[in-house]
């Protein structure tokens, strides 16, 4: 009974948190943004199946927190036709993919990939401060591993 | 290189923003199977917005009544039921494909995060104890303000070479390009007389050289960012619903749009993107950009 009712009780959290930011992506639609500029994510092949994953973000003038705040690294194999994450990056494990009280931030994030293979990154920046800010989420060009 | 982050120290949580602390949260729930999830950190990040919002009350969680009745009448009648509490054919009512594949994904398939979420679901019952927050208030109004798309963006598409991860400082954006064999007209030597030069930074990356300078009046700034690139490659620049404006100068196309409350200049000349942002007017940025050109040969 009591883990049933815990079950009950994640399920209707992860059913709210999961849903709705989908649905408000879908709802509201913003013309421009009051924190953020400019911004541009690729994924550079370093040899061997090495990838650097860079992103540049600049903010519509100083930000308190400016970045990135999740990268997830797409595979496919040159046979397939879908997609698989294979590695996301969060701030809350790679702090540096946040600066601070700056302008214009570029960072970058390493994985070793598989030579042959083609590879993707869905990257999430941010810019904010004053206790508001907003993100925009993106992918980059395809590159072969 | 980032590096893995010291999971024990928490503190740096405290002087993040509250809207800050929810990004964090909404990316934790989006990890991937593969990934770790920092139960701690999330129970601290819940903490510190528990008790912002004890303190500083923002109104968004105040339901508790109604949501917990919510609970009792739709929820807690199928407990004894070994079901989800949708199954597909409800979800289909309620939701799209991308959320129908999201649901399965999180609550049939990978039950560890059914560990994480009651984690979670502790951390909202405590809450819910406190009377600061209701799960379903919580849901919809924490996680408002995340991922939003745009679609009046303006971008380039072109082509570069260096191949570090290095800042620099320089005296001026000129000295900048000058170190960097950069011989093209890319500089405004004009700038709005309230402005006054800051700084000018270079980062070097495998594909992009970014050169910027930046120039401050009290929190007003303009920001001159020249790209050397080495590859075909697109920035986005967030616009808003005003026209773009051409303007055409020794051949070179200008577009000049606004941002809000900024204005922004961008072009390309050979492989470089540049662009001209800040708290300036049409006509200053013309000024501005006719400043870049020793001769001006034709005008529009």
């Amino acid at each position: 009974m009591k883990s049933k009712t815990i079950g009950i009780i994640v399920m209707t959290l992860i059913l709210t948190i999961g849903y709705t930011p989908i649905t408000n992506a879908m709802d509201y639609e913003p013309y421009a943004s009051e924190y953020l500029d400019r911004y541009y994510a690729y994924i550079y092949p370093e040899g061997n199946g090495e990838l650097s994953i860079w992103f540049e973000v600049q903010g519509a003038g100083t930000m308190e927190e400016i970045g990135a705040l999740s990268i997830r690294l797409q595979e496919r194999a040159s046979s397939s036709s879908s997609w698989t994450t294979i590695k996301t990056y969060s701030y809350r494990n790679y702090p540096d993919m946040l600066g601070y009280n700056d302008n214009l931030y570029i960072s970058s994030v390493d994985y070793s990939g598989k030579e042959g293979y083609q590879y993707r990154a869905d990257v999430t920046i941010w810019a904010g401060k004053d206790g508001d800010g907003d993100s925009r989420t993106f992918i980059t060009d395809v590159i072969i591993g | 290189m980032p590096s893995e982050n010291n999971h024990c120290n928490y503190s740096i949580y405290d002087n993040m923003s509250t809207k800050m602390l929810e990004e964090i949260l909404r990316a934790d729930s989006q990890l991937s199977d593969c990934e770790e999830a920092d139960t701690d950190a999330i129970l601290y990040i819940m903490g510190v917005i528990a008790s912002r919002e004890e303190e500083y009350s923002t109104g968004r969680f105040t339901d508790i009544n109604t949501a917990w009745q919510s609970f009792n009448e739709h929820y807690m009648p199928y407990i004894e039921n070994n079901k989800s509490l949708y199954d597909d054919e409800d979800i289909k009512k309620r939701t799209n494909t991308r959320q129908i594949s999201f649901f399965k994904f999180s609550l049939l398939r990978k039950m560890h995060r059914l560990t994480r979420g009651a984690c979670i679901a502790a951390i909202i019952t405590i809450f819910l104890l406190t009377g600061t927050v209701t799960a379903k208030a919580f849901g919809f109004d924490l996680w408002s303000t995340v991922a939003k798309w745009t679609r009046d963006t303006f971008g380039f598409s072109h082509t570069e070479t260096q191949k570090t991860d290095s800042a620099s400082e320089y005296d001026s954006l000129q000295e900048a390009l000058n170190y960097y064999g950069i011989k093209e007209e890319l500089v405004p030597t004009w700038f709005p007389e309230r402005y006054s030069f800051r700084g000018t930074t270079v980062t070097e990356t495998p594909m992009r050289t970014t050169i910027y300078s930046t120039y401050q009046n009290n929190d007003a700034e303009i920001l001159v960012t020249i790209i050397s690139l080495t590859e075909p490659s697109t920035s986005i620049y967030e616009k808003d619903e005003s026209n773009v404006i051409v303007y055409t100068l020794n051949g070179l196309e200008h577009y000049l749009m606004t941002n809000m409350r900024q204005t922004k200049v961008v072009w390309i000349t050979e492989n470089y993107e540049c662009s001209i942002t800040g708290v300036f007017s049409f006509d200053e940025a013309k000024t501005m950009i006719n400043s870049i050109y020793k001769e001006v040969k034709n005008e529009k």
